[in-house]
């Protein structure tokens, strides 16, 4: 899709830019009178840079012209055009400011205002202040008998650098490292941040010279005030050697005019400035997050052998060494849960992304739709799994197309009914620990029980006997079995060839919930609850017939300990009623047809899937892990109910459950003989 | 006189540019011979109760002792379980009963189950590699293709063979991996 | 744009890197009867058959003074392959297009170099692999 990137996303990274720079000028306005350190200018004039080109992508003239003025500000101050003065760094604290204010502006689709004209006058104002004009100099760089090759592909910027540090007095040297072509990118990295703990890098040259074919060769032009000695010893490690520059010593060699390579502090800083973020293939962070779940495993080994080695006592592992294991144990595991949290975090992306495409869609489904309709959106920055947010779109927007198409009634309709004449129809999303849920909601007539139970009839999906029995919250669940449709709810949408039930099938594979909220008259709630990630779950473990099975825990409602005795038999099926709610009952044991053992009371684990609920009975609780689910082969694609397998530190493979399979599995007419124990 | 621009034309390569006149000769030309003294195959030789069964080297990836096996309900009686190799989850099957060298699967939970000769053969195959329980394995095998015929006709594996072979005495089976897994 | 440098006697040249399939130890060359002139042989790439052209015999240049280290570069020309048998690979490096200049005039220079690429402080000559055989 060419779809423009949505607007909060550019808020988003706008809004991170100008704090940043806001952070930066704070220091440079305390810093007042003092020469400003380049880094920092370098810095802000970055973020100016970023900004400046995010803007004009977007289309925001007037921030990207407040931007492109501030940027060609700092430029001048970097290069020494221009002095950081009071007015000046007045000026930019200004523009920083008004940027802000450009992008609240931004954020509420206002094209006028105070704070667009504050702009144009600040950009005016800075202008004014750069023509007055460039500080001469008389050119040191002359002085300095670099050869003309050399001078000839330095940049402004980095001329510049050299000019200030001959002013300064700062000794220049130039230093020569040869690296190997296999990691010379790491090892000039590493060189360069040794070197710029004690002295300045000014411009990292290729060197003519290739000593041989698997070898290549940089000076870098570094300004140092420590002692040469110094510079040695921090050369040392990579077999650099260093020369110094001055009017005398003239270099004997003939330096390339080569077009730069991409290395160095100037491409460096082109490259910096237009990517502040890294796009990831979400592949990549799966496979990081494998490894994390292996070395979750490692630290549980360690974790027991610490613990073993501190039972042992005397006779085994010295105390303190216990004691020093136990620690070092402690401070890995916290360490591993900051890498796991990290990378969950780096998959986690803003529900608005998808908030936004709906929003659009929405407004022109009202005004084709001819309905008064006022239309809320919330929790767009509440946080989930990239896949989850992407296989998102689709169900959400099958559910808002039903509140306006179906849910909402015609205004005459409404006023009929005694309700105001424009309809709401609501999209929510709130974050509750480890799960989210979204609510598409409508205040419309709600759900007509009694054509559902008419069309349920119609279609055979109840009997007769059974139909006035069920439930209002029965009723409403038949609505997400296939081909279901009633002429008033689904009707269009059924002649588009899709259903809730599709919506229903997305959620599963997104070990989702759905519930159906809907009084008659007052309208109809779809109450979506998905996992936060499916990367790495916390899984319940427990034992049936003598087996470890992992539960994944975002599939688990609660668990409840009953006695065989509570248990109830509704045709030919056991039940279990858990707060007035009745709900079917299986072992694990039976459902996997393994023998049975028999117990004084069953742990219930009660799971769902979209609108099922379903108790699975275990013989032990083991506790609880985070798992990463590996893949079961691909020969064992026919054998039903397990999403993978795990290890949970013993290197034993422990399959974990695919609840959502499970549970289809026991709702399925065909297998409702397996009820007796 | 082409320009240089042209030139440059030439010197960077175009996908689909086109060929060269002096290189139509090629389609005809003959392939120049490979050496014509017979190389052989090195294939794994191992048991299965007393027979002599072998697949091509390039099929194994690595022999490992028998681990913990975890039982998966309600799958086929040939799978004997799956097993955790370095993280990596793996089938593991008895091919014998398929082969019809007994009569059923005994299931195996680990090492107490089996003699200690036995291993696992891990195969790769292109439905996912896998673990074969062989009763002992032999070694590598030499065979030559001139020396390999197909299995003979009327056996009931045959299906799961792709021929026999022989090196002196000994007659290798040769184990079609893909199909006695499926 | 990227380019592969190779020496042919003591000449640096450079052909397009794109144009470069693989580059692999030198092969038995086996001769084919009927070829062109500039093909030394064939040799057998995986089955492929790929003709082999001398770089430096078809330049007429002199043997290296550096020791030779032989290499193959094989090269797409068209639906074709064609091997470059050259007397080392120096490098790949990124160049501007800025930097490949039209051959100086009147060197006697050789119709397969159409120009030297001045990048990275040295001349190297950029070799027309489609006019190796003309």
């Amino acid at each position: 899709m060419s779809e423009k990137k949505p607007v909060t996303e550019f808020l988003a990274e706008a809004t991170e830019i100008v704090e940043g720079l806001s952070r930066e000028l704070v220091v440079l306005d305390e810093h007042r009178g003092e020469e400003p350190e380049p880094d920092r200018l370098n810095s802000i004039f970055r973020a100016a840079h970023s900004l400046k080109g995010l803007s004009s992508l977007f289309g925001h003239e007037r921030i990207t012209r407040l931007a492109h003025v501030l940027e060609d500000a700092l430029d001048a101050l970097r290069l020494g055009k221009v002095m950081a003065d009071d007015a000046l760094i007045d000026a930019f604290v200004d523009a920083v400011d008004a940027l802000s204010g450009l992008l609240t502006m931004a954020s509420r689709d206002e094209s006028e205002g105070p704070a667009a004209e504050r702009a144009v006058a600040l950009a005016q104002h800075i202008e004014s202040l750069l023509s007055q004009g460039p500080t001469p100099v008389e050119d040191p760089l002359k002085q300095l008998g670099l050869e003309p090759s050399v001078l000839h592909v330095l940049t402004e910027y980095e001329e510049h650098r050299l000019r200030e540090n001959v002013k300064k007095g700062v000794t220049l040297y130039k230093v020569r490292a040869v690296f190997s072509l296999d990691d010379f990118d790491q090892r000039l990295t590493a060189l360069t941040a040794a070197l710029k703990a004690i002295a300045e890098v000014v411009s990292t040259l290729p060197s003519a010279q290739a000593s041989d074919e698997s070898h290549i060769g940089f000076d870098l032009l570094t300004a140092c005030k420590q002692s040469a000695a110094e510079l040695t010893r921090v050369l040392a490690p990579y077999g650099a050697s260093h020369a110094l520059i001055s009017a005398s010593t003239a270099p004997p060699r003939p330096r390339p005019s080569a077009p730069r390579p991409e290395l160095g502090s100037s491409s460096e800083l082109s490259l910096r400035s237009l990517a502040q973020t890294v796009r990831v293939d979400i592949s990549r962070l799966d496979k990081l997050m494998a490894a994390v779940g292996d070395l979750l495993l490692t630290r549980s080994n360690i974790k027991r052998f610490a613990e073993g080695a501190r039972a042992a006592g005397p006779g085994g592992l010295h105390p303190l060494w216990a004691q020093e294991l136990a620690r070092e144990a402690r401070a890995l595991e916290r360490k591993l849960d900051d890498l796991q949290k990290g990378i969950l975090e780096v998959r986690m992306v803003p529900l608005g992304q998808v908030f936004d495409r709906l929003a659009r869609l929405v407004r022109r489904l009202l005004r084709e739709s001819g309905k008064e309709i006022d239309f809320e959106i919330s929790g767009g920055d509440v946080e989930l799994d990239k896949l989850i947010v992407e296989d998102l779109s689709d169900p959400l927007m099958h559910l808002l197309r039903n509140a306006i198409d179906h849910g909402i009634e015609t205004p005459e309709q409404r006023v009929a009914a005694g309700k105001s004449r424009r309809g709401r129809v609501r999209l929510y999303a709130t974050s509750e620990g480890n799960h989210v849920k979204i609510e598409v909601g409508d205040d419309g007539a709600g759900l007509d029980e009694a054509r559902i139970r008419d069309e349920a009839l119609k279609r055979g999906l109840v009997t007769a006997t059974k139909a006035p029995q069920m439930q209002r919250r029965e009723l409403l669940n038949l609505v997400f079995l296939p081909g279901f449709s009633t002429r008033k709810q689904v009707s269009e949408l059924s002649g588009r060839g899709v259903g809730l039930d599709v919506v229903k099938t997305n959620l599963q594979r997104l070990s989702g919930l759905i519930d159906i909220v809907s009084e008659p008259g007052q309208g109809t709630t779809f109450v979506l609850t998905l996992p936060l990630t499916l990367a790495i779950i916390r899984a319940l473990v427990v034992q049936a017939s003598g087996h470890t099975y992992a539960v994944p825990l975002n599939s688990v409602l609660e668990i409840v300990a009953v006695r065989p005795s509570e248990l109830r038999t509704v045709e030919h099926r056991q039940m279990l009623s858990v707060r007035g709610q009745t709900v079917p009952f299986v072992r694990l044991s039976q459902l996997f047809k393994l023998p049975l053992v028999e117990v004084q009371q069953h742990y219930v684990v009660l799971v769902g899937l979209a609108q099922h609920r379903m108790g699975l009975a275990v013989d032990a609780l083991l506790g609880q892990q985070d798992v990463v689910t590996k893949p079961l082969s691909a020969r064992l694609r026919d054998v039903r109910g397990f999403a993978g397998a795990t290890d949970l530190g013993d290197r034993r493979a422990v399959l974990v459950l695919d609840v959502p399979a499970l549970v289809s599995e026991m709702m399925r007419p065909a297998d409702a003989g397996m009820g007796n124990l | 006189m082409p320009s240089f621009e042209q030139l440059l034309e030439g010197f960077l390569y175009r996908e689909g540019e086109p060929g060269l006149p002096g290189l139509q000769w090629l389609e005809d030309a003959p392939v120049p011979e490979a050496s014509t003294v017979e190389a052989p195959h090195e294939y794994l030789a191992f048991q299965l109760t007393d027979e002599t069964y072998a697949v091509p080297i390039e099929r194994v990836r690595e022999i490992v002792k028998v681990p913990v096996l975890t039982e998966v309900p309600r799958a086929a009686p040939e799978l004997l379980g799956v097993m955790n190799l370095r993280g990596e989850v793996l089938p593991v099957y008895d091919v014998r009963a398929r082969l019809l060298l007994t009569q059923q699967v005994k299931p195996v939970g680990g090492p107490e189950d089996v003699p200690s000769r036995s291993r696992i053969v891990v195969v790769r195959s292109d439905d996912g590699d896998a673990g074969i329980l062989a009763d002992a394995v032999e070694g590598v095998a030499r065979l030559l293709p001139s020396l390999t015929e197909a299995a003979p006709p009327g056996g009931t594996q045959r299906p799961y063979l792709s021929g026999l072979s022989r090196r002196g005495e000994r007659l290798y089976i040769l184990l079609d991996v893909e199909r006695v897994l499926e | 744009m990227q380019l592969c440098a190779f020496r042919a006697g003591d000449e640096e040249l450079v052909v397009d890197i794109m144009r470069v399939q693989e580059i692999i130890a030198p092969l038995p060359l086996t001769a084919v009867p009927r070829s062109p002139r500039a093909i030394e042989g064939v040799v057998n790439l995986r089955g492929a058959i790929v003709p082999v052209v001398d770089v430096r015999k078809q330049l007429g240049l002199g043997e290296p003074k550096q020791a030779p280290r032989p290499r193959l570069i094989v090269c797409r020309v068209g639906p074709h392959l064609l091997g470059l048998r050259v007397d080392g690979v120096s490098t790949v490096f990124r160049a501007e297009r800025e930097s490949l200049k039209p051959a100086p005039m009147g060197q006697g220079s050789s119709p397969h170099i159409i120009g030297v690429c001045a990048a990275g402080g040295k001349l190297r000559l950029l070799l027309d692999v489609r006019a190796l055989l003309g």
